[in-house]
């Protein structure tokens, strides 16, 4: 049987084929790009934010590397002096409170700590429509909020949204105690308050693209976000502020490319890579990779709310275990010790003349709500 | 008619019994002989043998012959002391040998020489001798002996000085006609080839002339003719026996000057068994791989580029019928049974007019025919694979058949694999069938009949199965009108099809399905207008059908909603008309004319954009509903055919050639090879045909009388709509392709050099190519620009190529072979870094086809050890041994990058990453 080996040492050598790591050797000015993030806004009193980073090496662990150190100005085309940018934080570029007009052209001029000069092609100012409406619609699969826009002049076409959200959160009970080291230590009535009714946020994560450019009018109805019939955020009142920017052609795409971006390739279903590049590039060697595109456009913004009242009767049922315990430091400790379950109240008597003292308590999720959001109302609520 | 059949049989058995009967009798020759009369060699040799001599002492006076035979047959030994004289013999059964100056000797054959039965021989006889006169035009001779004078017409009948010969070559025996035989008149230096049916028609001066007839594989053969008026000759040709030492083979050694295609290769099968392969099988795309200007994009994939074309932009044919996936097992194997093959012709550059609908090149495969007088039949055992080919006559000399299987046994294997390979679980088989029939009903008609069917099936280790088929039938009249107009009829019908399934998941069980169809339907005619102008004219039609995808739910749990992409419909209707004109025997021109239309028809609904927007969900405009057969969309336009030659001398010649090709079949892969995933889409009025212009030109020199050949080509090619990607495309299940392609232009150009030794113990070639192809998309109205809207090069630009194929006989039973390849790696878009934008993580990616993965280098060997030769044995067996890649280089065949818990990993996948050695079994009988 010596040839029956043989065939299957030749088929093993051809099935265990290999599969190896495969580190593609980058030239060295490869391998840090400088990434921009941000627009320049337009109107009255805009702050503009830019947002500078380095791209990471595939195998660094990283989050990301902000480019701190950096000096960043709009300029307007024709004008002489342009209007500096303070770092906030690391990596993020603010502006004064400032005028920028629709029709003129900007741009950003970013000089690193490393010397280099980047600047974005000159963008013209594009006047944002006003939103006129965000509304909700209850669909067979949930809610779905809307934005609802239209430009007379129909030159808008291009459109991008993000939003932010919040709703209100409430507890199933006030906890009115603390556990700490075997003992219960009241809590201050603020502190009750600030379990019991919470905010929670939420903000797009997805680039939200529309475009009527196959349209004969420039009227645009885009779905932004969508949630359950009954989930948490409409149990009380919920909340959407809805940013609506009007972009370029150009910005479009790019924005369009970087929503398709991926890291699967190679695959026989994967997607074919997308690039990323987008109008910034060192005015020395416009050969290097800049990977950002800053527009000039104004910003509108529209807010909706959503009570409890509004939509279909909701089924509340919260689901909360339960414990209690005796004043004891042994039994507190077995009761409340991991912090799964809150102390809620306290209940006092006697039996057969001898006083007592039970503590009630709940699962922690529904007692305290700064699980879930925080305790500061917005101001608009 | 039926005479005539069995008058071949009988030449053709004589001719082998009277060798055999010589031999035995008289056993053999040993003489020494130095610058003697002929006297004294006569005497040598009548006084070691029984022969006798007959000759005229004065004619033959003025020879001096120096020999030194060993154990050689009388006839073995006559031919050396003869050759470059022209002095004839013959020997009678008495053992007379008689020679004489010039003229030919046409000895009646005596009855006792054939050992067949008695009425059988006298029959023939009674055939022979009522050969002469012919009536012109009617019955052909089959031509078969080099010292007779075949007469041809009828004396006196016309006065004009010249008369047309037309008949078929075929091969002895089989009575195959024989494709691509040349006829060439030595005084005149007219000549011929014959065509796809082995036919061929040669205009002549009157009177004795000398033909000499050559053909792929046969005997080189004399005819001497005698031509009164027009008439026909049949030819009949020996198989070159290339185990005899005496035989020099010089299969076509003058065609490359001669012939006026340029760019074109013609590789018969017994080259292509000649090149180790994986696994030790005969592999036709393999070899034409190593031809120059013949690229892969990487190992396992079969689908090729030439010059700088796209996998989809070569047209294969298989005897007329279209295959769209030429390969088995993810292109481990080709489609092919080499058993069934006869030979296989590339054209790269000039592409005759009578071929069209892709815009690269067109790989004719041509299959054998079945012998028409015994069954014969051959096996192979291999390592992953058996083979078994059956073939014979059906009605004997008129009608054979030809059959040939192909299957695979490896899912044995697979499961023997330890777990942690990585490949526990995989499945793989495959099977073809191939069966062609051929019926001759007369001399004027002929049918062929191929059926192809093929069925592969792979979950390439996941839990996918990928199956696919290709399934083909054509049947072929050919019809000569009359000795100058020849016409070839063909309709067939081409299925290929893909299925691809997962059940790992009740939930999501699918099943996604792609099939292609087509009706072919085409007239080809051959006519000699004149002795200098050949034409080629016909017709045909392509009906295609296909459906673009269908995604189905698998099992009752499965959630998956069915969607089905709508069918899609054309009709490519084309007329060519190609003038061959020979100016004189330095120069000629081929020029060619073919006029396509191609009509999109319903029912469809296509959705409409706004002009100068890309094409995406934004800027759809509408949707507009076509009925059924409605015409939704009309491309046409001509294409031009043209190429000449001019012979410096006879070993030196220059060709030129220009061609525009259009196609109108595209093949959308997220793979740069052929993949089981690939969609093939018509054009319509979104996706535009592709185009194709092609400027070249060849230098051809002859070294050593024709043992050695240099060739030179280069060419420079533009292309217009070729399909390349947006980012982010998707192209599985997208019911409107258009919003995820853009149309590119391209150049191509390069430079193919070939220096090749096809004859001798030592055969086989050395190729260098270089070659690019650059696509552009700057048309800012299709979306955002690749690469900022320069060149950049496509998937499959490897701009360096070396290939070495060589053959060494060492004795007549062993040979080894060597192939080596070097090539650039192709080229790939990479990440070169992540980022976070928006919040999310994103991957930067290089430009397109920035990088290259590694360099390509291989080298195998392989040993050919053939059985004995003895005649008679009941089986003739042959091994092939040998070592595919025995450098163990791991040559990448794809990269790829997946996110790993948030980081991106890249990984390089060699498919024969070892030396892997190979063992074949055949056996003939």
């Amino acid at each position: 049987m010596k040839s029956t080996s043989f065939y299957i040492l030749g088929a093993l050598l051809l099935l265990v084929s290999c599969k190896e790591p495969f580190i593609p050797e980058l030239e060295p000015t490869e391998k840090s790009f400088l990434v921009v993030e941000g627009y320049i806004n337009l109107g009255q009193g805009a702050v503009t934010t830019v947002k500078l980073s380095r791209t990471l090496p595939l195998q660094d662990p990283e989050a990301q590397q902000p480019e701190t150190g950096a000096t960043l100005t709009i300029e307007e085309e024709g004008a002489n002096a342009g209007f500096t940018m303070q770092e906030q934080t690391a990596g993020v570029y603010v502006s004064e409170p400032l005028k920028l007009e629709a029709g003129k052209n900007y741009r950003v001029k970013i000089k690193t700590k490393n010397g280099k000069i980047y600047a974005s092609t000159y963008e013209t100012g594009k006047a944002t429509p006003a939103i006129d409406e965000v509304i909700w619609k209850w669909e067979k699969d949930g809610i779905r909020i809307y934005v609802n826009s239209h430009d007379p002049l129909n030159n808008t076409r291009y459109y991008h949204w993000t939003f932010e959200d919040v709703w209100q959160i409430q507890s199933v009970e006030k906890s009115y105690f603390r556990y700490e080291n075997g003992k219960m230590i009241e809590r201050t009535p603020l502190e009750t308050e600030q379990m019991f009714t919470c905010w929670g946020y939420g903000k797009s994560s997805d680039l939200l693209l529309g475009s009527t450019a196959g349209l004969s009018q420039d009227t645009i109805s885009f779905p932004v976000t969508a949630f359950g019939h009954h989930t948490s955020r409409t149990k009380i009142k919920y909340s959407i502020e809805v940013t609506q920017h009007a972009l370029s052609q150009q910005e479009f795409f790019f924005l369009q490319g970087m929503k398709k971006n991926t890291s699967e390739m190679g695959g026989f279903f994967d997607p074919q890579p997308s690039e990323a590049l987008g109008n910034i590039q060192n005015l020395a060697d416009s050969n290097e990779i800049v990977v950002g595109y800053l527009g000039a456009y104004s910003t509108q913004k529209k807010r909706l709310f959503i009570r409890k009242e509004d939509l279909p009767e909701f089924p509340t049922k919260d689901k909360c275990n339960g414990t209690y315990s005796p004043d004891h430091p042994d039994s507190l400790q077995v009761a409340f010790g991991s912090g799964a379950f809150l102390p809620t109240s306290k209940i006092t008597g006697e039996i057969e003349n001898v006083p007592f003292t039970m503590f009630l308590g709940l699962q922690a999720i529904c007692v305290d709500c700064r699980i879930f959001g925080k305790s500061e109302k917005p101001s608009y609520w | 008619m039926r005479n005539f059949l069995l008058f071949i049989f009988c030449i053709q058995f004589f001719l082998f019994s009277s060798k055999a009967s010589l031999a035995q009798r008289s056993g053999s020759v040993t003489l020494q002989v130095n610058n003697s009369s002929i006297e004294e060699f006569v005497q040598q040799i009548e006084s070691k043998t029984p022969f006798r001599f007959f000759y005229d002492p004065h004619q033959l006076a003025d020879i001096r012959i120096t020999l030194q035979i060993n154990e050689q047959p009388i006839a073995s030994v006559l031919e050396q002391a003869f050759k470059g004289t022209n002095i004839q013999f013959a020997i009678d059964p008495q053992q007379n040998v008689f020679l004489v100056r010039g003229k030919e000797i046409a000895t009646t054959l005596p009855p006792d020489l054939f050992p067949a039965p008695a009425g059988l021989v006298d029959k023939a006889k009674s055939v022979a001798r009522q050969q002469l006169p012919l009536e012109p035009g009617k019955t052909a001779f089959i031509a078969a002996q080099e010292n007779k004078v075949y007469v041809i017409g009828v004396k006196g009948l016309n006065q004009e000085a010249r008369a047309t010969i037309s008949g078929f070559v075929k091969e002895a025996g089989t009575v195959k006609p024989l494709i691509g035989a040349t006829i060439f008149h030595q005084t005149t230096g007219a000549g011929t080839a014959t065509d796809g049916n082995g036919y061929f028609t040669l205009t002549l001066p009157k009177g004795p002339q000398a033909l000499t007839i050559r053909s792929l594989g046969m005997k080189d053969a004399k005819r001497q003719v005698i031509l009164f008026s027009n008439g026909s000759l049949d030819i009949a040709l020996f198989p070159a026996n290339t185990a005899l030492k005496e035989v020099l083979v010089q299969a076509e050694e003058e065609s490359n000057i001669k012939k006026l295609q340029m760019g074109m290769e013609k590789l018969d099968v017994s080259t292509i068994k000649q090149v180790p392969t994986v696994f030790g099988e005969a592999d036709v795309l393999r070899v034409i791989l190593t031809l120059p200007g013949v690229k892969s994009v990487g190992e396992a994939t079969t689908g090729f580029n030439v010059r700088g074309g796209a996998t989809d932009q070569n047209l294969i044919l298989f005897n007329d019928a279209t295959l769209y996936n030429p390969s088995h097992f993810f292109g481990f194997f080709s489609a092919f049974n080499p058993e069934i093959i006869k030979d296989v012709e590339l054209y790269k550059s000039s592409i005759p007019a009578k071929y069209g609908g892709r815009v690269s090149s067109v790989l004719n495969i041509n299959s054998r025919e079945g012998n028409k007088v015994k069954i014969a039949g051959s096996a192979g055992i291999g390592l992953l694979t058996s083979r078994l080919n059956l073939e014979g006559p059906l009605m004997k000399d008129k009608s054979s058949f030809l059959f040939g299987t192909r299957t695979t046994y490896s899912n044995w294997l697979l499961k023997l694999l330890p777990n942690d390979s990585g490949y526990k679980g995989s499945k793989a088989s495959f099977y073809d069938v191939n069966l062609h029939l051929n019926h001759q009903f007369n001399e004027n008609n002929r049918l062929a009949v191929t059926s192809y069917w093929s069925k592969d099936a792979s979950n390439l280790n996941t839990d996918t199965l990928f199956s696919y088929s290709n399934r083909n039938l054509s049947l072929k009249w050919s019809h000569a009108f009359s000795s100058k107009f020849f016409g070839n009829f063909t309709v067939g019908q081409d299925h290929y099809h893909y299925e691809n399934y997962s059940q790992a998941n009740p939930i999501t069980a699918y099943k996604l399905a792609f099939s292609l169809n087509q009706a072919n339907l085409k007239a080809d005619f051959t006519y000699e207008l004149h002795p200098k102008h050949t034409l080629s004219l016909g017709a045909g039609a392509v009906y295609y059908n296909l459906k673009p995808g269908t995604y189905r739910p698998m099992g009752t749990e499965s959630l998956v909603l069915p969607v089905e992409i709508e069918q899609e419909k054309a009709l490519e209707s084309a007329l060519y008309i190609e003038d061959n004109f020979a100016v004189n025997h330095r120069l000629s021109f081929s020029l060619g004319l073919r006029f396509s239309v191609f009509n999109y028809l319903g029912a469809q609904s296509i959705d409409t954009y706004a002009a100068k927007l890309p094409k995406d969900e934004f800027s759809k405009t509408g949707t507009k509903t076509f009925g059924e057969n409605e015409v939704v969309q009309t491309y046409s336009n001509p294409e031009v055919r043209m190429s000449g030659r001019y012979a410096f001398t006879e070993n030196f010649s220059v060709k030129a050639g220009y061609n525009t090709l259009r196609q109108n079949i595209h093949m959308l892969s997220n793979t740069t090879a052929i993949a089981p995933t690939d969609i093939w889409k018509l054009s319509d009025p979104n996706i535009k045909p592709q185009l194709s212009q092609q400027l070249s030109l060849g230098l051809y020199q002859n070294l050593f009388s024709n043992q050695l050949e240099l060739s030179a080509e280069t060419y420079y090619k533009k292309l217009k709509n070729y399909l390349d990607y947006k980012s982010g495309a998707v192209l599985v299940m997208n019911p409107h392709i258009e919003t995820d392609v853009v149309s590119t232009h391209g150049k191509a150009y390069g430079v193919e050099l070939m220096v090749k030794k096809a004859a001798g113990n030592f055969n086989g070639w050395v190729s260098y190519t270089y070659s690019r192809i650059f696509l552009q998309m700057n048309d800012a109205t299709q979306g955002p620009l690749i690469n900022k809207g320069e060149f950049y090069p496509a998937a499959y630009d490897k701009p360096h190529d070396v290939t070495f194929v060589g053959n060494q006989k060492i004795s007549r039973r062993f040979s080894v072979s060597l192939n080596m390849t070097y090539s650039t790696g192709r080229p790939v878009t990479i990440p070169i870094g992540r980022f976070t934008y928006g919040g999310s993580q994103k991957t930067l990616y290089s430009g397109r086809n920035d990088y290259r993965i590694p360099d390509y280098f291989r080298t195998d060997l392989s040993l050919n050890i053939e059985g004995n030769h003895k005649l008679k044995q009941l089986t003739h067996n042959s091994w092939t041994l040998g070592v595919y890649n025995i450098t163990g280089r791991k040559n990448p065949y794809s990269v790829y990058f997946t996110s790993d818990k948030g980081v991106v990993k890249g990984y390089k996948l060699s498919v024969f990453g070892a030396a892997i050695p190979f063992v074949n079994f055949n056996i003939r009988f």
